[in-house]
């Protein structure tokens, strides 16, 4: 089996996405927390579902990139073989 | 109860009932562990009549209470003497409970014989100066009911009655909760107890069947409703706080036809002034839903069998998870499968809460043994103990009255004792 490398530069862009989610997501807790009156407390209880939705998010992003980017990165693999 | 001494806050806290709140209107009875410090040295001599099955179970407690000496014993079958005396072997044994009642050294008596006769024992024994606690049901008969209730009057003996739930903490919470509002009005009560058994006790020879299964013949028991629902219809009306005004039910043999003479299966309605309901009902066949009363309000129900309590309205999911909920309900509602504009009513998940921290150990047997014998030592009968006896016998029978009669019977005027905690409704019902 080939190893996947993942470069420090790819690395680095995974983990800006996942803070990206996980950003997104904290906005959204504190967006719902205004919208529905909710206890202020909870932008901390509900940490919890806001680590599982930016998982959620982060999951979605890639597949998407795997799907647009996938057949693209293909093609070039076989070209340069 | 304990032998150290404890005054009442120390008891309350004990049950896990400190801070209640109204438990003073809604419990008095309790009242009567008030004098236990002053009675620690003090002892009651205690006579069993009817040392059987419940007789025996009595016995274990009481054997328990430093303050009780058990002296003697009166039943007229060997076996259960026997038995009994394994627990208490020096009490003075009497075949005849009247001879017991003759013997000076006996202060009171627990009653644990069959049905009916209950009331004769019970009112020889407090013509013989005894202090009386009466298994439940305390009559055959509403007559006989009322004779006992008001030789306890005239004779001013301690007269308690096997209604464990009144000293029940569960219960006692559950009252304290319900009379201060926080399930709202209650309007329905559901009560049932369902089990899987034929109720039939082994028979050593066929000349005992009655004898020892008296439960199923008519001339002993009124079976169901005198053996189960006298417990449960005075949850009814210690929750609601008044009595029915009207009855309706049926029974029937419908699975355990083996020679029975009393109901397998029943179903009552008592309706009160206000419109409140509640219901009884008990088949024999099936245990799946075992036992339980379902006191309904608007705001909350509580099982206090069970031990729990449930609001209507229960805390909304913390609002990231609304949030999502609503954009889930967005995407699919949207969708013209989306499914029917109706939604079946079926009963939300709502795990409720307890009413008490830990379950409690015990059903109030004991402590309602404790408190007649606090009330014995001290001659004092606590408030309202004898009454919600009586009544709740009273509902038994006149419910099993309404079955044979087959029609709604009104709760008879002529049986209503001076008991304010339940009059108001029924002078407005005149
Ligand atoms: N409070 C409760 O939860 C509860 C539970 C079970 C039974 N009970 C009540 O307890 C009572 C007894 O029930 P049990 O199951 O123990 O019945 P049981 O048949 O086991 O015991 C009754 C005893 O009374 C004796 N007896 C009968 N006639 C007598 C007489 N004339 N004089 C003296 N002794 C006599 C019998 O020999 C027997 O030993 C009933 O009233 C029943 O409803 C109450």
């Amino acid at each position: 089996m080939k190893e996947i490398i993942l470069t420090p530069k790819r690395q680095k862009r995974e983990l800006l996405t996942l803070l990206v989610c996980l950003a997104i997501a904290f906005c959204l807790n504190i967006y719902a927390v205004v919208a529905y009156e909710s206890p202020a407390w909870e932008i901390i209880t509900s940490l919890g579902y806001v680590v599982v939705f930016a998982a959620v998010l982060y999951a979605l992003w890639t597949g998407l990139r795997l799907i647009v980017l996938g057949p693209r990165w293909l093609i070039t693999r076989k070209k340069t073989k | 109860m304990t032998d150290t001494s404890i005054d009442r806050r120390e008891f309350l806290r004990e049950l896990g009932l400190a801070g209640a709140g109204v438990l003073a209107v809604t419990s008095p009875w309790l009242k009567a562990f008030a004098d236990v410090q002053h009675t620690n040295r003090e002892r009651c001599r205690l006579g069993i009549i009817g040392p059987g099955s419940r007789g025996r179970l009595l016995m274990g407690f009481l054997t328990q209470n430093p303050k009780v000496d058990i002296v003697a014993l009166a039943d007229i079958y060997q076996p259960s003497i026997d038995k009994a005396l394994e627990l208490v072997p020096r009490a003075k044994v009497y075949k005849d409970y009247r001879l017991l009642l003759e013997d000076k050294g006996v202060d009171a008596v627990v009653i644990a014989t069959p049905l009916n006769t209950h009331c004769q024992i019970a009112l020889d024994a407090m013509e013989a100066g005894k202090d009386v606690y009466c298994e439940k049901t305390i009559g055959y008969t509403m007559d006989e009911c009322f004779s006992m209730y008001a030789k306890h009057l005239d004779t001013g003996r301690i007269f308690f009655t096997g209604q464990q739930r009144l000293f029940d903490p569960r219960y006692i919470k559950a009252m304290d909760m319900v009379h201060q509002g926080m399930f709202g009005k209650v309007s329905c009560i559901h009560a049932f107890w369902n089990r899987n058994a034929d109720w039939r006790r082994e028979v050593p020879e066929p000349g005992l069947e009655k004898f020892i299964n008296w439960r199923l013949y008519k001339e002993s028991s009124k079976g169901l409703m005198t053996e189960l629902a006298c417990h449960q219809l005075q949850v009814g009306t210690w929750a609601l706080g008044k009595l029915p005004q009207k009855v309706m039910g049926h029974g029937s043999i419908s699975y355990w036809r083996d020679g029975r003479e009393v109901y397998d299966n029943i179903n009552c309605i008592y309706t009160f002034d206000d419109g409140e309901m509640m219901t009884w009902g008990s088949d024999i066949s099936n245990k799946f839903y075992g036992l339980e009363e379902q006191i309904m309000g608007n705001l909350g129900t509580i099982e206090p069998e069970k031990g729990k309590y449930y609001f209507e309205t229960i805390d909304p999911a913390p609002a990231f998870l609304q949030l999502l909920n609503k954009w889930e309900n967005s995407v699919f509602e949207s969708m013209p499968f989306a499914g029917t504009s109706w939604a079946p009513e079926t009963a939300r998940k709502n795990t409720g809460e307890y009413l008490l921290g830990k379950r409690p150990k015990e059903d109030g047997t004991s402590l309602n043994l404790a408190a007649f014998v606090e009330a014995s030592i001290t001659g004092r009968q606590p408030e309202r103990i004898a009454e919600e006896g009586y009544y709740a016998s009273l509902l038994c029978l006149l419910g099993h009255e309404a079955i044979e009669q087959g029609t709604m019977l009104e709760f008879p005027k002529e049986y209503m004792i001076d008991y304010p905690a339940y009059n108001t409704n029924m002078q407005t019902q005149q």
